[in-house]
């Protein structure tokens, strides 16, 4: 059942056996999809969130078609110019960490830089 | 059908998130301090945990995704975005923006209802 339906009450506090969020299969997803859709591009300031918007949705889209039932996802994705800045991105969740989980995928090359986060929530 | 009230106890409100992680988070870690490469990393650690823990002090039923980005002002472009698949009833996030001379921060917060 998606995480929205909130209508029938299904007592199961667990994901069943083997439905668990699979962080390393979605990084190797997500890796690939950055790999290949950014392969070439560089760092435009008037398209950059046009960008990053494109990302975190296709990015969501095609890890939901993979992601176990009842998992609620937050794709986050940052686009930034590469000039040598200082940057530093950091996470932390409160969760459960039996049944929750999240992927990282980055990509870089003269011109820009991409980091995008998965985090795959278990819906009760 | 039971009907879900969404009351002051368990709703995720932006506007006190905001204040939470622009006064006690990012202002008491960075405040006017100049950007500085060897203490980013204990920057964005304690932004991101005093975030958390203010927000599980709220006692509400959520679970919380905090992000933290801290970048070093230099005229570099910086976009985010994000997508959630999620309950659009009960599940919120917000965006805090904060910046002095020499750093921008920006902090994601994602409540998921329990």
């Amino acid at each position: 059942s998606l995480p929205g339906d909130s209508g029938s009450n299904t007592y199961k506090t667990e994901p069943e056996k083997g439905c668990l969020f699979k962080a390393s299969k979605v990084q190797k997803l997500v890796q690939a999809m950055l790999d290949s859709y950014l392969d070439g591009a560089s760092y435009n300031a008037a398209s950059g969130s046009h960008l990053s918007q494109i990302l975190s949705d296709m990015v969501k889209s095609k890890v939901k078609e993979i992601s176990p039932p009842r998992y609620k996802l937050v794709c986050q994705v940052v686009v930034g110019q590469n000039r040598n800045q200082g940057l530093r991105v950091a996470s932390r969740c409160l969760w459960d960490s039996q049944h929750d989980d999240f992927a990282v995928a980055m990509f870089q090359n003269h011109s820009l830089f991409t980091l995008v986060i998965v985090h795959g929530v278990y819906c009760e | 059908m039971d009907e879900f009230q969404l009351s002051e106890e368990t709703a995720f409100v932006v506007d006190d998130i905001t204040t939470i992680i622009k006064d006690v988070s990012i202002c008491t870690t960075i405040g006017s301090s100049a950007y500085q490469q060897n203490r980013i990393n204990q920057w964005t650690s304690s932004v991101v945990e005093t975030s958390l823990s203010q927000l599980s002090k709220l006692g509400k039923p959520f679970k919380y995704i905090v992000t933290c980005i801290i970048l070093q002002k230099n005229g570099a472009g910086l976009h985010t975005a994000s997508s959630c698949f999620w309950d659009n009833t009960m599940d919120r996030s917000c965006m805090v923006r904060w910046e002095n001379k020499t750093t921008y921060c920006i902090v994601c917060v994602f409540g998921l209802a329990v």
